[in-house]
């Protein structure tokens, strides 16, 4: 039966193609150099319109592309550098660890295939091993894997890795309590904070020696509404540490503090001690309004690069959301873009050179280089680093 | 470097064969030999390494079909059709059980009617099928069994029913 089917399909199919003329080898040629043509242009033309910051549609720049240097005051109109852009750490939604091609996005090398958790990422200053938090039942453990693949070392107990820009040092969160580096959600069967807790700590540990300096939140705060951190960002002398902070409750308590860590105590400002001062913030998004940081980083030159957002409190209800780059004092040097007001804007970073800043908007990876405006290279993504 | 006289080779020994197939996928002479040409096209694009390949037939096989059951270039192959052929195709002078099953396979889903055409018009097993659709060979067992299936009603003649496969796997099962 099968064979009667096979064979008279068969043979009317050779009828059928014995009548058909196709058309010569040299037309179907022509139309594929057509089509080879048309993808040389097309790629040409993509290539460009990201070479020139483009595919930032998504976001708006305040400003004409340009590349200030230094303060607002003694800006420049210095041309952007046109280094080659780095390579990218990242770590899926799905807690894998990636390395990315900077200029398609597709991942190049998979070094961990899953279990790394949201927040910060650090590459070594050499770029040769990349630091990472995991999350085992109700620890957090800091691990470090070469980038060029290999079996984790573990470090220690503790989240949101930064490593100085000498690689001697690499500065951390310990968590009083397991549920995520900046969040209060707690896990389902781990320990719960009480007022006996004790609070978050920021932890500066030597590398080669495993000795460890800590820094406490100030005396005062309960341990029963801690403040979080978010982020932790070395200074370009290695003296000093940026720590992003918040919320303690209710979308209130957020705080961007440069903490001096010859003179610092706590990784808060204190009223009893010196060594650790709040950023302030510009005329235009003031405390009064209900604006913060959300979360900030050092840039090579002292400067930062921030995300301000509007408004704190509960309940939860942003009408700002902007990235910018910052002076020491909080004064405005450049807005690189405004976010999405139904997005949290989070691992903020900037290449060793000064020349490229990334974020995430929600899942997406947004580059910008040089003041220009920035554009999404792809998603999918809960952290991600210049390598 | 792309070497035009091997791909003329390759195109005028195998372009026949991959019209005839595609026909009995699509069931339209225009789309078949407009899918064809795209897909030629594409392998001489990338000729270099496609020539390489094990089976460069397979590749141009797959990507003709690909390029057939893709919903925008169905459309456009229509009206290209409409504008070459003006009619819809005659089968004037096909036998009437090709004619028959080439309208009965176009009643069937599409990856059903192409395992049937794989495996029944070129030959190709279960294993084959299953590596160049990409589909496990159980699923491809599957889409024979119902395809079959599917064109009993279609087929009324019994002795044009394609049979089972050995150890094919029933869609009653």
């Amino acid at each position: 039966m099968r064979d009667d089917f096979s064979s008279k399909l068969q043979a009317g199919s050779a009828a059928f193609v014995a009548a058909i003329s196709p058309p010569p080898p040299e037309s179907v040629r022509s139309r594929g150099d057509k089509r080879r043509r048309r993808k040389a242009i097309t790629s040409a033309v993509l290539a460009f319109a990201i070479g020139a910051g483009g595919g930032g549609f998504a976001f708006t720049s305040f400003d004409q592309p340009r590349y200030i240097s230094g303060s607002a005051a003694n800006s420049s109109t210095a041309p952007p550098s046109q280094s080659s852009r780095p390579g990218i750490a990242a770590v899926t939604s799905k807690g894998a660890l990636m390395i990315l091609n900077p200029v398609t996005g597709e991942a190049t090398k998979v070094l961990v295939a899953s279990g790394v958790a949201a927040g910060a990422l650090a590459v070594s200053p050499d770029g040769s091993a990349v630091y990472f938090a995991v999350k085992l039942g109700c620890k957090d453990e800091i691990e470090s894997v070469p980038v060029t693949g290999g079996r984790p070392t573990e470090i220690t107990a503790g989240v949101l890795p930064a490593v100085s820009a000498d690689g001697t040092k690499m500065a951390f969160a310990r968590e009083p309590f397991s549920g995520g580096p900046a969040h209060l959600d707690f896990l389902p069967g781990c320990p719960q904070p009480t007022p006996a807790s004790p609070d978050f700590t920021v932890v500066v540990r030597d590398l080669a020696t495993g000795h460890e300096t800590v820094y406490p939140a100030p005396p005062g705060t309960s341990a029963a509404l801690p403040v979080a951190i978010s982020r932790l960002s070395w200074g370009p002398g290695g003296q000093q540490l940026l720590v992003s902070a918040g919320p303690s409750q209710d979308n209130e308590g957020w705080d961007l503090a440069v903490m001096d860590l010859a003179t610092a105590r706590y990784y808060l400002p204190s009223a009893t001690s010196a060594g650790t001062s709040s950023v302030p913030l510009t005329a235009g998004a003031d405390a009064a309004r209900g604006y913060y940081y959300r979360e900030g980083v050092f840039l090579p030159d002292g400067r930062l690069f921030v995300n301000v957002v509007c408004c704190s409190g509960a309940p939860v209800h942003q009408t700002k959301s902007l990235l910018q780059e910052l002076s020491s004092s909080g004064q405005l040097s450049r807005k690189v873009a405004t976010g999405f007001l139904d997005r949290d804007h989070s691992s903020l970073d900037v290449d060793p050179a000064g020349d490229w800043l990334l974020y995430l908007s929600g899942p997406d990876l947004f580059l910008s280089q040089a003041g220009n405006a920035p554009f999404k290279l792809t998603s999918g993504l809960i952290a991600a680093a210049w390598q | 470097m792309r070497d035009s006289g091997t791909f003329d080779e390759f195109y005028s020994g195998s372009v026949r064969r991959v019209t005839g197939l595609l026909y009995a996928m699509t069931g339209s002479h225009a789309e078949a030999e407009d899918c064809v040409q795209e897909a030629y096209a594409r392998a001489w694009q990338r000729w270099d390494k496609v020539s390489e390949y094990g089976d460069p037939e397979a590749w141009v096989r797959t990507v003709a079909y690909r390029v057939s059951i893709s919903t925008w270039r169905k459309t456009s192959n229509m009206r290209a059709a409409h504008r070459r052929h003006g009619a819809p195709d005659d089968p004037h002078g096909m036998s009437p059980d090709y004619v028959a099953i080439i309208a009965a396979l176009r009643k069937i889903p599409a990856h059903q009617r192409q395992a049937i055409v794989l495996h029944h018009l070129v030959g190709l097993s279960v294993e084959e099928i299953a590596r160049e659709t990409q589909a496990p060979p159980g699923t491809v067992k599957a889409r024979l069994s119902r395809g079959r299936h599917a064109l009993v009603p279609y087929l009324t003649e019994t002795d044009l029913v394609p049979g089972a496969l050995p150890g094919e796997v029933s869609c009653d099962a």
